[in-house]
């Protein structure tokens, strides 16, 4: 992959975060091209040395700095002397004894959030067409209240799920790609 | 986190709290409802009626 190529693609994986901080990560990467170039070594080589750019994107969207990641990689690449065993041990027994079950657990939490939500405005909508339809003759005034309370916690539940479904997902990549870092280059220091 | 999410969060957070005062009101809404129904009810001529009727069963 040449300069070019890696600049676009490492562009599009950026894609989301705001435009000021793609340029400054686009910058940087370019100039650690043309120092690599100016040292004789070819682009193709610089970019495999960057690794995949959806990585290396996704690090930037962790908040880490070009200067960090580059830190890091060498570090790696200095200390990493083919898989490390217990590294795998130790991603196999945390995942059968809590990884799994923890995200299986928090996934069965937004499902049942989901749940409760279908639950509530339908009692709600219920209750509305009751009220409209002239059903309800009755405790008209806390009925009333009663809707309100529950479109309330419609909309506390809409909010807790929108941030659990979008925190789940970035939460849930970012430990499988912590396992991926444990499983090839063991629990060394990072 | 982002500015969006913030603000969801603030959202969720007011809607949390008026769902649970709104819940409260309701609550004693219905308390007071029912209280002035329970008040209004004769409870002699219904506890006469059931001794009438186990009474009748007795015979």
């Amino acid at each position: 992959m040449n300069k070019t190529e890696y600049l676009k693609r490492l562009s599009d994986e950026l894609g989301h975060m705001p435009y000021g901080d793609v340029k400054d990560i686009i910058q940087s990467i370019e100039e650690h091209f043309d120092e690599g170039l100016s040292e004789g070594r070819s682009e193709d080589e610089i970019a495999e040395s960057l690794g995949d750019p959806k990585e290396l994107a996704a690090e930037f969207k962790d908040g880490a700095k070009f200067n960090q990641i580059m830190k890091k990689r060498k570090k790696m690449a200095d200390s990493f002397k083919g898989p490390d065993g217990r590294g795998r041990i130790f991603v196999i027994i945390l995942n059968a004894v809590v990884g799994i079950w923890a995200w299986l657990i928090l996934l069965a939490a937004i499902v049942a959030a989901f749940m409760f939500l279908a639950g509530d405005l339908g009692i709600a909508g219920l209750l509305v067409a009751s009220l409209i339809l002239g059903k309800i003759t009755e405790f008209i005034v806390p009925c009333i209240f009663l809707i309100l309370t529950l479109l309330c916690i419609a909309v506390f539940l809409i909010a807790l799920l929108i941030l659990g479904i979008k925190y789940y997902g970035r939460g849930l990549k970012a430990y499988i790609r912590w396992n991926k870092h444990v499983w090839n280059y063991g629990l060394g220091e990072d | 986190m982002s500015k969006s999410d913030v603000k969801l969060l603030i959202t969720g957070a007011i809607a949390l709290f008026l769902a649970c005062f709104l819940g409260i009101i309701t609550i004693a809404l219905y308390a007071i409802k029912l209280g002035g129904k329970a008040m209004e009810y004769d409870w002699k001529g219904a506890w006469g009626q059931v001794t009438e009727q186990v009474q009748s069963l007795g015979d």
